[in-house]
């Protein structure tokens, strides 16, 4: 929603500058401990994946922080849409800052976890997509 | 095909209601918010929209809870239903946006749930209703979308870069709003889907620039300052 158009405007440009695609992946393990570069769906990214204590329940959780990979031909990787541990059926949690990584949390309850699987992968891709609008 | 916004396939007249999105002309919106207090918890109609194909419902319910990973509050699942004057109950009819949780930054056993859902319709013309969640009761009035909202005229204009299309579906125009509504799709590949506009579904934390602007033909350029997430 835009503010009110000029009354005599008869024609606007839209542009939208990026959006964000859900593309399927392979799965791929990351190991706990593991703090570098990974390859999701052809596109890499940057992950530390550390054991932590969730915050709100008390109960053990392995996190990957994700740094967004670079931008290739307009596309880059953001972060997995997907992480677990045994059963892809549960969810993870999410946080994000600005300016700092994405943080997947999910689950381990027994804390003996060794590693997770990410998968899917959320892709920024840059436009722009131009729109020509008649308003009269 | 993968969609971030399918366009509601609206035929004939449609307004766009302003914390709701676009609309057959003839649903009736629900004045909002209505909050009661019960058993301890606070509940919240954020939105209500009653149309012939059923009543969309947005409630948020907050309410103290030990925090855990692995499932919703009990509350979560409590029926929602409306009943109309005459007495007469309308069920739960499908899920749109499912139903979500957040946490309370100040108190972690404070978490409340975000609930959207579908329920049967209310016989047209019907301006009031309770809305039941589980015990509580919330009583909702009904007005005119054409009074609560501003017609819309549509459009079919389609660019597409990347292998995403981007269609302008309606615009609607009042002297203080500008509404547009965009529909994304990846055409050909039905495995992609299209999560947002902007540089994450969630706002952030990627984001450099508005992700939407326009220029009039005099030049004037316009920022968007609400964005509605309308899974249709």
């Amino acid at each position: 929603m835009f503010r009110g158009l000029a009354p005599d405007a008869r024609h606007i440009t839209l542009e939208v500058q990026d959006v964000t695609v859900d593309e399927p992946s392979e799965d791929l393990a990351l190991a706990v401990g593991h703090d570098g570069p990974f390859t999701l769906g052809g596109r890499a990214a940057h992950a530390t994946v550390t054991r932590a204590v969730d915050r709100r329940s008390g109960g053990n959780v392995i996190e990957v922080a994700v740094t967004p990979g670079e931008w290739q031909t307009d596309h880059r990787l953001l972060y997995p849409g997907h992480v677990f541990i045994d059963d892809r059926r549960l969810g993870h949690s999410m946080s994000m800052a600005v300016g700092g990584p994405v943080t997947l949390s999910c689950a381990d309850p027994t804390g003996a976890a060794t590693a997770v699987t990410v998968a899917s992968s959320l892709v920024h891709v840059r436009g722009p997509w131009e729109l020509e609008i008649p308003v009269a | 095909m993968g969609s971030a916004s399918c366009a509601l396939p609206l035929d004939g007249d449609a307004v766009f209601v302003p914390g709701v999105g676009f609309r057959p002309a003839e649903v009736a919106i629900a004045r909002v918010p209505v909050t009661r207090e019960h058993a301890g918890r606070t509940i919240t109609v954020e939105r209500a929209a009653a149309g012939p194909d059923g009543t969309e419902v947005v409630l948020s319910d907050t309410g103290l809870c030990e925090w855990d990973n692995t499932q919703m509050a009990p509350w979560a699942n409590d029926p929602v239903r409306l009943r109309d004057g005459s007495g007469h109950v309308f069920g739960q009819r499908g899920w749109r946006g499912g139903t979500g949780r957040r946490g309370s930054k100040d108190d972690p056993r404070i978490q409340t749930i975000q609930r959207e859902l579908t329920l049967e319709p209310l016989p047209a013309g019907t301006r009031t209703a309770d809305l039941l969640v589980g015990d509580a009761v919330l009583p909702l009035e009904f007005e005119s979308s054409a009074v609560a909202g501003v017609r819309a005229v549509a459009l079919d204009v389609t660019t597409s870069r990347h292998g995403v299309a981007v269609r302008a579906v309606r615009i609607a125009r009042s002297a203080e709003d500008t509404a547009i509504e965009l529909a994304l799709s990846a055409p050909d590949d039905e495995r992609r889907v299209v999560r947002a506009i902007g540089a994450s579904p969630f706002g952030g934390p990627h984001g450099h620039q508005p992700p939407v602007t326009f220029h009039d033909d005099a030049g004037t350029t316009y920022q968007e300052r609400q964005v509605f997430r309308d899974p249709g």
